[in-house]
């Protein structure tokens, strides 16, 4: 019995301290006839921060839960530190994770919440109340480890989460848009505090979220979903500099990417981010019409129609400080050749980079 | 008339027909039952005179209101405890992801709509000597013939099956409504966490279920001691009282016996009995549950 404990404890020892990857390889989920995750194959290296974005409905969620092993694979193998888990239940795949809803357990305080786990799998008294107290102190939940999750604030709920899917000490910690409950201020504050914690800890995380702020900030690898399938996947910097598609360059950004058509460009789509428009009053550029500005501060964006009748577009243009333009003033854009993105027309995906094109296409 | 005094009498009119019939039928009567049990029965030419504590001292001494009592007693300890024990085990059934489940639930409620008196026919038939269904299935295995309503000793134990019968459905219903009620998410959570079903119901599900454990079960006990239709139709508390239950009695001693007083007195321990109960109760249990 001692022997068998002292075991559990040292696994979990080892558990923490070596990180694990987490590899998906071609992964699919139908229900029924709809596909949810269509052949998605990926891999976050030990120790990385891996986010899952997309718009709703894009298969992130269920992604995750494949790897959690709540839900079952249609076909594909998800790899755990190396090893096939395909076929254990969650319990066994040496994973914590924090739910959308937190999924606190009401009647029980924050403690008995926390250490809900470690209870089930029978962790030495001892070990739980060291695990219990580095947690709590980590987190700053101290103080109300007696209380019952209702009698927290949003914020005091998320930590909670934080702290269960900590103690465990578990390789790979999992996240369900774990911030969509809180409002703008905290989840800026949370989002910071999570990133700080998965590299003190050094484990591996798998992060899902609607809000590409979230993953732009916080991820090593942003993996961008899309109807099921995986539309991109790299660095935050790789995605915003080089997106793959359309889709991809709309999605990512604020304001989202300008993509436009030119009719001296048959058959091409050319893309170019706000911030890399020039606006001036006069000059050289395209000739468009302010329609309308949106004053954020530090910077405001000025919506500029280009074009007449059928054939109008409207560009998203950010300028630094206040621009005091009036809807239906005369504008000139312009922008450098190297802030021209170009895509297929016909499929949406991103053209080989040609200079001539980006010269002729800057304005 | 000023305003606020229209709004008053305004709001008192409202009330005024819901209030009547709860004075009439209600608190009127419980007064009147208390009132008549500090006096004697009337009787022809004898008017009731006060006769203080008189019935109540008379019920020591009065073996079939003590049988009665104790029979009472066994039966709320016979079907409470199971017939809860059973509503939860069926609600956790039908509540799981299997086949036809609706019709399941459908059928464990059943015997809820069903009307008291039939639900008591069909019982009576099942227990009848010979060849009712009991002693047919009984009767296949070759044991002897058994009058299950006529013998002192399975009269009440039969009684308290029909109950169990007939309640546990209904009560099924409240755990099922509590258990929709508990998100998924928490069981996916034990489920990551490794918790088996035995754990996650001993921690999670039980617990969360205790407002309407409390409440079923406050439920259970008044129906317990409400229990009278059955008793009148199967065995009219025969035999030799075995089945006597103290409603039941009550009903004797009031509407056969016309002994109006003592029925009042014997009604008035009743009330005593299930407001002891029911506070009790509240206070034990109010401690240990958890209100969302």
């Amino acid at each position: 019995m001692r022997a068998r404990t002292a075991a559990t404890v040292s696994g979990f020892r080892t558990a923490m301290s070596v990180p694990c990857s987490v590899e998906l390889d071609r992964v699919t989920k139908r229900w029924g006839t709809a596909t949810a995750v269509d052949g998605v194959s990926l891999t976050a290296q030990a120790g990385q921060m891996l986010v899952l974005l997309g718009p709703s409905g894009c298969g992130k969620s269920t992604t995750l839960r494949l790897v959690a092993g709540l839900d079952s694979l249609t076909s594909g193998r998800v790899l755990i530190g190396g090893a096939d888990v395909s076929a254990l239940p969650p319990a066994r795949r040496r994973i914590a994770m924090v739910f959308q809803s937190y999924a606190l357990f009401p009647h029980l305080s924050v403690a008995d919440n926390i250490l809900f786990g470690l209870q089930v799998r029978r962790v030495p008294v001892v070990e739980q109340r060291k695990r219990l107290a580095r947690a709590a102190d980590l987190l700053g939940l101290g103080a109300l480890l007696e209380r019952r999750p209702a009698q927290l604030s949003g914020g005091q709920q998320q930590r909670v989460a934080l702290g269960r899917a900590i103690v465990a000490d578990a390789p790979v910690c999992l996240m369900d848009e774990p911030l969509s409950n809180l409002d703008a201020q905290l989840r800026h504050e949370m989002r910071r505090e999570i990133r700080a914690l998965q590299l003190r800890l050094g484990i591996t995380m798998v992060y899902v979220t609607h809000d590409q702020t979230e993953a732009m900030s916080m991820a090593d690898q942003v993996v961008l979903m899309n109807g099921g399938r995986v539309e991109q996947a790299g660095t935050p910097d790789a995605l915003y500099a080089r997106p793959a598609s359309v889709f991809a360059a709309r999605f990512i950004g604020t304001p989202p990417m300008n993509v436009f058509d030119l009719p001296q460009f048959p058959g091409v789509r050319l893309g170019v981010r706000p911030e890399a428009m020039t606006l001036a009053p006069s000059g050289p550029g395209l000739a468009a019409t302010v329609a309308d500005t949106d004053y954020h501060g530090a910077d405001t964006v000025v919506l500029c129609r280009v074009g007449e009748g059928a054939e109008a577009q409207t560009l998203a243009v950010r300028t630094p400080g206040h621009a005091p333009l009036a809807p239906g003033a005369s504008v000139r854009l312009s922008w450098a050749p190297d802030a021209v993105h170009a895509f297929d027309a016909a499929t949406g995906l991103r053209r080989p980079d040609e200079d001539d094109l980006r010269r002729a296409a800057a304005q | 008339m000023p305003l606020r005094i229209a709004t008053q009498v305004h709001g008192w009119l409202l009330l005024l027909p819901a209030a009547v019939l709860l004075v009439a039928f209600t608190h009127y009567p419980a007064m009147a039952a208390l009132w008549n049990s500090l006096h004697s029965t009337p009787r022809g030419s004898r008017p009731a005179r006060f006769v203080g504590l008189d019935q109540y001292a008379a019920m020591a001494q009065d073996p079939i209101f003590l049988q009665s009592l104790m029979n009472n007693a066994l039966f709320v300890l016979g079907t409470v405890p199971l017939s809860i024990a059973l509503a939860l085990a069926m609600a956790l059934w039908v509540n799981g992801r299997l086949r036809g489940r609706t019709a399941l639930r459908v059928a464990y409620f059943t015997p809820t709509v069903l009307p008291m008196i039939a639900v008591a026919n069909i019982w009576l038939f099942f227990y009848t000597p010979g060849y009712g269904l009991l002693d047919q299935i009984t009767g296949l295995f070759g044991l002897p013939a058994h009058n299950w309503l006529g013998d002192r000793s399975t009269a009440l134990p039969a009684l308290m099956a029909v109950t169990v019968w007939k309640e546990a459905g209904f009560f099924m219903i409240f755990y099922l409504a509590a258990l929709q009620s508990i998100p998924p998410t928490l069981r996916e959570a034990a489920d990551l966490e490794g918790a088996g079903r035995w754990t996650f119901f001993r921690r999670v599900t039980f617990p969360l279920l205790m407002p309407t454990t409390l409440f079923v079960l406050v439920n259970a006990i008044i129906n317990a001691f409400r229990l009278v239709d059955h008793v009148i139709v199967m065995t009219r508390g025969g035999p030799d009282n075995a089945t006597a239950l103290l409603l039941f009695y009550i009903y004797e001693v009031g509407f056969r016996y016309w002994d109006t007083g003592y029925a009042a007195a014997l009604t008035a321990v009743l009330l005593a009995i299930l407001v002891v109960l029911a506070i009790g109760q509240f206070l034990y249990l109010d401690r240990k549950v958890h209100y969302r």
